[in-house]
């Protein structure tokens, strides 16, 4: 190889990649405006939304749905298109308070279109329109699941073990003592994942706060209550109190989430408190016959006071600067119809919002039936906090907890700190 | 900043300066240009609009925004949990600034050698680089947690006494992670080592040699100054690093335990994206931008002088 | 002095032996990619018989063909322009002795210190304004500029070590400098040039944000990407996750080996400071 070469040859590959690099982009600028009959949704984690596309598309001949997903970083990347205005048709967002992409600030920035009067709005939850309804009183998104926090159980393994799932405190207790003699661990726990630190403490909370007092979060702000005055002290304490009773697995701060996962499968730990699409994720790791059994996760003696912490779920929004607006409420509609919430609860492993008369087939949605029923659930408190602060407060509170970082007295003080902004 | 700038070169070994005036200095002006036109239009201006997006209350978000001075600034003044991550931040950037480097310098020297196998291994040693951080991130996670493989060797070869909780263990996770930050940079810092040596002329070393120098002080007296270009690029480049790591430290510890890992760029994400005060994230990005550039200076300053001693 | 000694033979084993413990992590990699779910997990995680099936279903599952071509497209041509623009640039900058030039070079330096945080939402919005989301084109002049402080100081101090005695005798014969840089500056530079693109490579080659963001879900997704999708869609069943990173990676595996060769065949002979 010459030495004039080198560089020349350098150029021309430059040139012709160039060249090459525009052709690709002459075929992929197909943000925003595009294609009349291609419809783009976003979502965080699009398994679920893949199973009921194709149901469109067969009922709308023509039309394609482009699902654009962005399992990381989703509100950073979604919020970041709005702003420029390259957004997707179609958009999941969060109920209530929370994030960027929550109805509570996107909606009320004015990104997402009212569908106020829809018809399918006349079937929601009165929990459901709250959340998904802005300041302004426009209603925003649709929900797709009402999903709940509890114990998820290998019932394989507990059952080789003579156990059932525990219905009361105490037997949670006596359940963790039971695996610990058998050489297994009760429930796992992997702190290291910030996200799984509030599963817990949602749960006995629904129990002894959300439960007993349904305005809790109301009561906070007009300062009537705090979380040191309230039972969220009882529910720090039991959580320590399942680690004294050797509940969890050794050093749960550094343990990531997935080795819980694995854990569960294999049958070396026997359960976690967890969400319950978790049945549906941690059901797909393992063997077919992997049996998983979902439950309220009691927090008093007695079992009848047991109140199941479950909240709307994963939400979609229509993109208010769509130009294609007929389209995306017609998607809207169908996500709202009872076949298609039906097939994404089961996908999503959960119970769908808008079920209506339809059979769902999942063993969670049985349990969560049990309770709605019996009007025994309570919202996921961070979905009304009133700033952002406080959920980062108990993630960073429970791991300071359990690596001897603070003590519940500090913890509670962290968390009024930040509710009060 | 250019105003404090020596008219000394960079990086100088002591070879005699050509004469001025020859081609060198007719080098064409409008070489710069393409550069320069792409780095001020992709990286100067918008860092100087986010930059003055910190004297606002924009959110990054919304649409109206409004000026407000160095409120934005004032808040940080003794904020506990900035302080703390400024704190790990320099920690962590010393441990891996020194660590990388020996590790790099110590592999390159090693395989700038006869060694047989140098090509096969100078792959071995890179492969590291090839994983995204955050990739890399989620493997020593998994190799860390209190089950993982480094617990399972340490008891299967009878030191089941210092196994530890590596990552939960407020204590000890800032060092493992920097274990990690070491273990993917190594490669990177040897290849720019290796780059370096080429450029060692062979007699030099054999007049070293044939003069009784043994391998250490013929390393140590000859070598070391001749490689000092990229001695300075590589200790700049993993100073700089350092001071701005967050996708390694996010994926394994997400700052915590409790924040005890948290680092001045996962802070400024925190607080960007977690608690959506854009604005205060911007200030923090903007110390955090000063720090660098104090401690990049004075250490290019002082690795220059050397240079030149 | 080149002769393999006993000296040599004992770093070579010392150098092996830091080999194997650098490669624990990959063979875990390995391991947990190629691990039969189904069997029970032996010493580093090993199932046995290997199951390479999970690199067929991993490719196959994640599409991970066309994102290759579209990772390839835009690391090359931003490797390309990296290093006209900054070998130019840097030729220059070294060879002027003006104040100024010394001033560009600190100006470029100064590119190190920013935090990506600060420019993503300007420079997006700029690039939204032109139209441009959902193309390679941000992807590529991000990458390019952001990568030129790093490149530029490269070359500057290579460049600086450089003598000057060829360039000169070339200009006595007449030549122009422009023909000077490209003839006799630009192949003295190999070492560097090679260095510099693997790394950028690698940077270009593994960068998630800015594609996620100019990017996201359409056509033109990059391996990284394509990695990350997959990773949403198969949660924690990470032996199918770590093949599709496997593969992922594999390019730019086999770019650094044969970048090193050219890296390594060093200064022109004859060459000797």
């Amino acid at each position: 190889m010459s030495k004039k070469t080198a560089l020349r040859r350098l150029i021309i590959t430059g040139a012709s990649l160039g060249i090459a690099g525009m052709a690709l982009t002459g075929c992929s600028t197909d943000q925003g405006g595009g294609d009349e009959n291609t419809l783009t949704v976003a979502t965080n984690g699009g398994d679920p939304m893949l199973a009921v596309i194709s149901m469109f598309e067969e009922a709308n001949p023509g039309v394609s749905v482009d699902v654009r997903d962005s399992p990381e970083n989703y509100q950073q990347v979604v919020a970041t298109q709005l702003t420029g205005n390259t957004a997707p048709d179609i958009i999941q967002v969060f109920p209530g308070n929370g994030n960027n992409l929550s109805v509570a600030i996107a909606g009320d920035r004015g990104y997402l279109a009212d569908l106020t009067g829809a018809d399918w709005a006349a079937n929601l939850p009165e929990s459901a329109l709250e959340l998904l309804t802005t300041d302004d009183g426009e209603l925003v998104a649709v929900p797709m699941t009402f999903s709940s926090i509890g114990g998820i159980y290998n019932q394989g393994a507990i059952d080789d073990l003579g156990l059932t799932p525990p219905s009361t405190w105490n037997e949670v207790l006596q359940f963790c003592a039971a695996a610990t003699d058998a050489g297994k661990v009760a429930y796992g726990l992997g702190l290291s994942d910030t996200w799984t630190t509030q599963l817990i403490p949602y749960a006995l909370t629904a129990t002894l706060v959300y439960g007993q007092d349904p305005e809790f979060v109301q009561h906070q702000l007009d300062g009537e209550t705090s979380f040191a005055d309230s039972a969220w002290r009882q529910a720090l304490e039991q959580y320590l109190e399942m680690a004294e009773a050797g509940c969890f697995n050794t050093s749960p701060t550094g343990t990531p989430y997935s080795n819980v996962q694995q854990a569960i499968v294999d049958g070396s730990t026997l359960a976690t408190v967890s969400v319950a699409a978790e049945t549906e994720t941690i059901g797909r790791l393992g063997p077919d016959d992997l049996e998983l059994t979902f439950t309220a996760f009691p927090a008093t003696s007695n079992a009848d006071e047991t109140v199941l912490s479950a909240t709307t779920g994963p939400s979609f929004a229509v993109n208010a600067a769509t130009s294609k607006q007929e389209l995306a409420e017609k998607f809207i509609a169908f996500l709202a119809a009872p076949e298609t919430q039906v097939a994404y609860a089961e996908a999503y492993g959960d119970t769908a919002a808008l079920p209506g008369d339809l059979e769902q087939g999942t063993s969670v949605s049985a349990v969560v039936a049990e309770y709605v029923e019996r009007n025994q659930t309570a919202y996921w408190p961070d979905q009304l906090w009133p700033t952002t602060a406080v959920q980062p407060a108990l993630f960073d509170g429970v791991q300071a907890l359990f690596s001897g970082q603070n003590d519940i007295d500090g913890v509670l003080q962290d968390l009024d700190d930040a509710f009060n902004g | 900043m250019s105003g404090a700038v020596p008219s000394t070169p960079v990086v100088h070994k002591g070879m005699p300066r050509s004469k001025r005036g020859a081609a060198g200095s007719r080098a064409p002006i409008w070489f710069i240009a393409p550069a320069l036109t792409a780095y001020a239009a992709i990286v100067l201006v918008p860092n100087f609009q986010g930059l003055g997006f910190s004297v606002t209350d924009w959110d990054g978000f919304g649409r109206d925004w409004s000026l407000v001075g160095f409120d934005n600034f004032a808040g940080l003044v003794g904020d506990r949990n900035t302080l703390r991550a400024v704190g790990n931040t320099i920690l962590l950037t010393a441990i891996v600034t020194v660590g990388q480097n020996l590790v790099g310098l110590l592999l390159a020297l090693g395989l700038h050698s006869q060694v047989k196998s140098r090509y096969v291994l100078r792959l071995v040693f890179f492969l590291p680089v090839v994983l995204t951080p955050i990739v890399a991130g989620f493997l020593w996670k998994y190799l860390l947690a209190p089950t993982g493989t480094v617990n399972q060797v340490l008891e299967a070869i009878g030191l089941g006494a210092l196994q530890q909780n590596w990552l939960g263990d407020p204590d000890i996770a800032i060092y493992s992670i920097c274990v990690a930050i070491i273990w993917q940079g190594a490669g990177y810092s040897m290849v720019i080592y290796l780059a370096g040596l080429q450029g060692v002329p062979e007699d030099t070393l054999e007049a070293a040699a044939l003069d009784g120098a043994g391998p250490i002080r013929r390393t140590v007296s000859v070598v070391i100054p001749l490689i000092n270009g990229a001695i300075v690029v590589n200790v700049l480049l993993t100073l700089i690093s350092g001071l701005k790591q967050f996708d390694t430290v996010f994926a394994m510890t997400e700052g915590g335990p409790s924040g005890s890992t948290e680092t001045m760029a996962t802070i400024v994400y925190k607080t960007a994206f977690t608690l959506l005060e854009y604005p205060t994230a911007l200030a923090q990005g903007v110390v955090l931008t000063v720090i660098v550039g104090v401690l990049a200076f004075a250490q290019y300053r002082l690795t220059q002088r050397k240079a030149l001693a | 002095m080149n002769r393999y000694t006993r000296r040599t033979l004992a770093l070579e084993a010392g150098l092996i032996l830091a080999a194997a413990v650098f490669m624990v992590p990959f063979v875990v990699l390995i391991s947990v990619a190629l691990r039969d779910t189904n069997a029970p997990i032996g010493f580093l995680g090993f199932t046995w018989p290997l199951n390479f099936g999970n690199l067929a279903i991993a490719w196959t599952e994640s599409a991970m063909g066309a994102s290759l071509i579209n990772s390839a497209v835009i690391t090359i041509t931003s490797v390309v322009l990296i290093i006209l623009l900054s070998s130019m640039a840097a030729y220059t900058i070294t060879r002027r002795t003006a104040r100024w030039s010394r001033g560009v070079f600190y100006l470029f330096l100064a590119g190190f210190l920013f935090p990506g945080q600060l420019a993503m939402v300007p420079l997006y919005l700029s690039f939204a304004q032109a139209g441009l989301v959902g193309s390679p084109i941000p992807v590529i002049l991000i990458n390019v500029a952001g990568f030129l402080p790093f490149a530029i100081f490269l070359y500057s101090a290579f460049l600086r070590d450089l003598p000057k005695d060829y360039e000169e005798a070339a200009a006595l014969d007449g030549a122009r400098p422009s023909r000077a840089f490209a003839v006799i500056v630009f192949p003295l530079l190999r070492p560097v040039t090679g260095t510099i693109a693997i790394l950028c490579a690698l940077s270009v080659w593994n960068d998630f944000f800015t594609p996620l963001l100019y990017l996201s879900g359409g056509s033109s997704a990059t391996a990284p990407l394509s990695v990350f999708k997959f990773v949403g869609l198969y949660g924690a069943q990470w032996h199918l996750v770590f093949s599709a990173l496997i593969i992922s990676v594999l390019p730019i595996l086999a770019a650094y080996f044969i970048m090193q060769r050219f890296i390594i065949r060093g200064f022109a002979s004859g060459l000797k400071g």
